[in-house]
């Protein structure tokens, strides 16, 4: 096969998998809309947890964390009567804004120590806003929010919300895929490989990481702030510990440090949770079942996906492509941005 | 170094890939073509494939012969499993019993299941998937966020939804097409306050949880507190995964309070009453209808010896006279669960099992359809194992604190306070 004919076989799928999932919500029952919205929202969040994990080598367990703070920004202004547009991009501000702030003696830490306390500001932050009710209606939670108005057009149905996330989800992709082939997507591929060899070759290590953690934090940010205004209503169990931990599953499915692994990761976990909360719920079934299928169903999968193909769904399909390549060598010059060379690690597998 | 020119190659590379797509513009051409081909097939065939296994979003209105189809929507999996579970038993033992006698004006209950997973998004999921299903009314979630965040939907789709999770601030004030089963904080509050009036306690101390439920209990019943004479003195705060009580049974202990009322719900209250006890208290210890079952009775053992837990009148079915109204509604649908299940039903299973006994009866006196059951349900009349409910327009809830009482728990079991047997006489 001809690297033309790769590249467009490449593309076509490209145009094919966006024009589908634009035509989807026309054909999709309204139950199954909320599904795809739930999709779309975890393809932002989880496109920068994967940014922040592939490239910075860093892992956070409190991504949640900013998906509440960009709900809540948005969901309070908009209930003090804020236009509600103002709202929702006050949420990736908010958040990358505190994520830059906390980021600064946090990302000093490495390994489990960042893990830990990535997780320990989500909790945190839950027990701020249990106990700020006056502001942000405490644990009982936030009604009354508004529907979300783009100038004259109000965002009402799931539809529209589906049409919403498409586009900023394409457009994070589309920003995070240019990121990664540009100069400081490299450099964060060489701070995951070593950050000290990084360091001496004259990369700002810590200042990329903080950069990467209020990113990936922004993204979070922008995909809550759709999401309270979805809902309409806001309570701090919409983001427990377990959806941080959903959320770096999704990275990891998908595909570790590939940005079109966040949407499929997103994908199949969302749809693979849905499928099996749905199956034990027959009247007929014994009560337990749903914990067995939620809990024992669902990490086997997890495990037979991640013993069988550990680089995740992309980074698998990837690998697989590539063999296909006749003239495929390790040292040739096979991508346009060197990853070939960076190890398998760490290779942005589709850009 | 290597990595220096590893980095450095990349830039170069992407330079040599742009000229090589431009080196021959014909083939270019016939390379676009052949992607808008292959896009163009692979469209029409996904879409076809969609159209095929997608469920259709016209699905007709349920026939008028069939099975008359009811949502629910209630915690399987997550922190509120134990609560979900039993709400489950509780509304398919209810089916079962209306359609073992022939169903409603001649026509089965068809049940359909949905999990939230103690979650308020999934149960939005969860209301738009049985709108799709086509039910005419829902037995709501019984976790009061997921209830919260049903309740636009419930009032844009115009299906009423009787909800099991006791949040007062979905019925007040009254929504349209959201009913509540279980007894609100209001009532449950203020009848612990008059138990505590009648015992001649009048300086309390309280320690809550910051679940939207232990906030909205513990708000309800200080505002009520003046009514009955009660003054708290002291405030604690915990949270609903707490395990330590220490600083708050110290501050109870010497705040010289003649009894401590506990606002909760979950195994927090568990290790609370456990650390009271070794901390040698001796005042009476006061908790909410969120304890009134085994679920804490049961891990609670000892410790919760001589606690007084408020509780549905259903709690105390064996022990109400056989003259007050509801006891054969209680008895017969508690016999029947503890044959099945091998336990007592905790409440939620009678808030559960209520919630449809409603549903079946609106739709006998109104047909089966959401603007006929909304509209019994907001004149309804009916006991069931929570107690008599009397809905109007302008009360979802139904209940009143005669219907809530005060029990004792007595070696795992909860007995009613004389305070509750002079009420139910």
């Amino acid at each position: 096969m001809s690297e033309r004919m790769r590249s467009s076989i490449v593309l076509s799928l490209a145009v094919v998998i966006g024009l589908s999932t634009l035509a989807l919500p026309l054909v999709l029952s309204s139950s199954d809309v909320e599904i795809y919205v739930t999709i779309g929202l975890a393809t932002i969040v989880v496109t920068g947890l994967s940014l922040l994990m592939g490239f910075a080598g860093q892992v956070s367990l409190g991504q949640a964390a900013f998906y509440g703070v960009g709900a809540y920004t948005a969901g309070i202004m908009a209930v003090h009567h804020w236009p509600s547009l103002v709202a929702l991009m006050a949420a990736p501000i908010a958040a990358g804004v505190i994520a830059f702030v906390i980021g600064v003696p946090l990302l000093r830490l490495k390994g489990h120590a960042l893990v830990f306390s990535t997780l320990a500001f989500q909790l945190i932050l839950l027990v701020v806003i249990e106990n700020t009710s006056f502001l942000t209606g405490g644990a009982i939670g936030l009604s009354g929010i508004p529907a979300l108005r783009i100038g004259p057009l109000a965002i009402s149905t799931g539809k529209d919300y589906a049409y919403l996330v498409w586009v900023v989800a394409v457009a994070v992709l589309l920003i995070t895929r240019n990121l990664t082939r540009s100069r400081p997507g490299r450099a964060l591929r060489a701070m995951a490989i070593t950050a000290s060899g990084a360091s001496a070759a004259g990369i700002a290590v810590e200042s990329y990481k903080l950069k990467d953690f209020t990113l990936s934090a922004a993204y979070a940010g922008i995909a809550g702030g759709i999401y309270v205004f979805f809902i309409g209503y806001i309570s701090p169990d919409a983001f427990p510990v377990t959806l941080s931990i959903e959320f770096v599953i999704m990275v990891v499915v998908g595909g570790i440090g590939t940005v079109s692994g966040a949407f499929v990761g997103a994908a199949v976990v969302t749809v693979i949770s849905q499928v099996l909360t749905s199956l034990g719920t027959s009247p007929s079934l014994p009560p337990d079942l749903p914990t067995v299928l939620s809990l024992g169903v669902y990490a086997l999968i997890l495990i037979i996906i991640l013993r069988l193909i550990p680089a995740g769904v992309v980074g698998t399909l990837s690998d697989l492509w590539k063999k296909t390549k006749p003239s495929a060598s390790a040292s040739g010059p096979v991508d346009t941005t060197g990853r070939s060379v960076l190890g398998p690690a760490v290779q942005a597998k589709d850009g | 170094m290597h990595l220096i020119q590893t980095i450095r190659r990349g830039g170069g590379l992407q330079k040599e890939g742009d000229g090589g797509l431009c080196r021959n513009l014909f083939r270019k051409e016939r390379g676009r073509l052949r992607k808008t081909a292959t896009a163009s097939v692979a469209v029409v065939s996904f879409a076809l494939l969609l159209a095929a296994c997608s469920s259709s979003p016209s699905k007709p209105v349920a026939k008028a012969k069939g099975p008359i189809k009811i949502g629910m929507i209630t915690s399987l999996t997550g922190p509120y499993t134990p609560l979900g579970t039993n709400d489950k038993l509780g509304a398919v033992q209810e089916v079962n019993a209306i359609n073992a006698t022939g169903g409603v004006n001649g026509r089965k209950i068809d049940l359909i299941v949905q999990d939230d997973t103690t979650n308020p998004s999934q149960a939005v999921v969860d209301w738009k998937t049985l709108m799709s299903d086509g039910v005419v009314a829902v037995v709501g979630p019984v976790f009061s966020s997921s209830c919260m965040a049903i309740i636009p939907d419930v009032q844009a789709s115009k299906v009423p939804s009787v909800d099991t999770c006791a949040a007062d601030s979905q019925v007040t004030p009254a929504r349209k097409y959201v009913f509540m089963t279980p007894p609100t904080t209001l009532i449950v509050g203020k009848q612990l306050l008059a138990y505590m009036k009648a015992k001649g306690i009048t300086r309390v101390a309280v320690a809550h949880d910051t679940s939207s439920f232990g906030e909205a209990g513990w708000h309800e019943m200080k505002a009520e507190a003046s009514t009955y004479g009660i003054h708290f003195i002291y405030d604690g705060t915990f949270q609903v995964t707490s395990t330590t009580f220490t600083s708050i049974l110290t501050a109870v202990k010497s705040s010289g309070a003649q009894a401590l009322m506990v606002w909760g719900a979950g195994p927090a209250e568990v290790g609370l009453t456990a650390q009271f006890r070794a901390m040698g208290l001796t005042i009476p210890l006061l908790f909410s209808h969120a304890e009134a079952s085994m679920l804490y009775t049961k891990p609670a053992g000892a410790a919760g010896n001589g606690a007084i837990i408020a509780s549905s009148i259903g709690g105390i079915g064996p022990y109400l006279p056989s003259s007050y109204p509801a006891k054969s509604t209680i008895m017969s649908f508690a016999n029947t669960f503890k044959a099945k299940n091998g336990y007592y039903p905790p409440e939620f299973a009678f808030d559960a099992g209520g919630a449809v006994a409603m549903i079946a009866k609106a739709i006998k006196e109104n047909g089966a359809t959401p603007a006929g059951i909304d509209a019994a349900l907001n004149h309804m009349t009916i006991t069931t194992g929570d107690g008599t409910y009397s809905f109007s327009p302008t009360d979802h809830s139904g209940l009143t604190t005669n219907q809530v009482a005060i029990t004792r728990d007595t070696n795992g079991t909860l007995v009613p306070t004389k305070f509750t047997k002079a009420m139910v006489g």
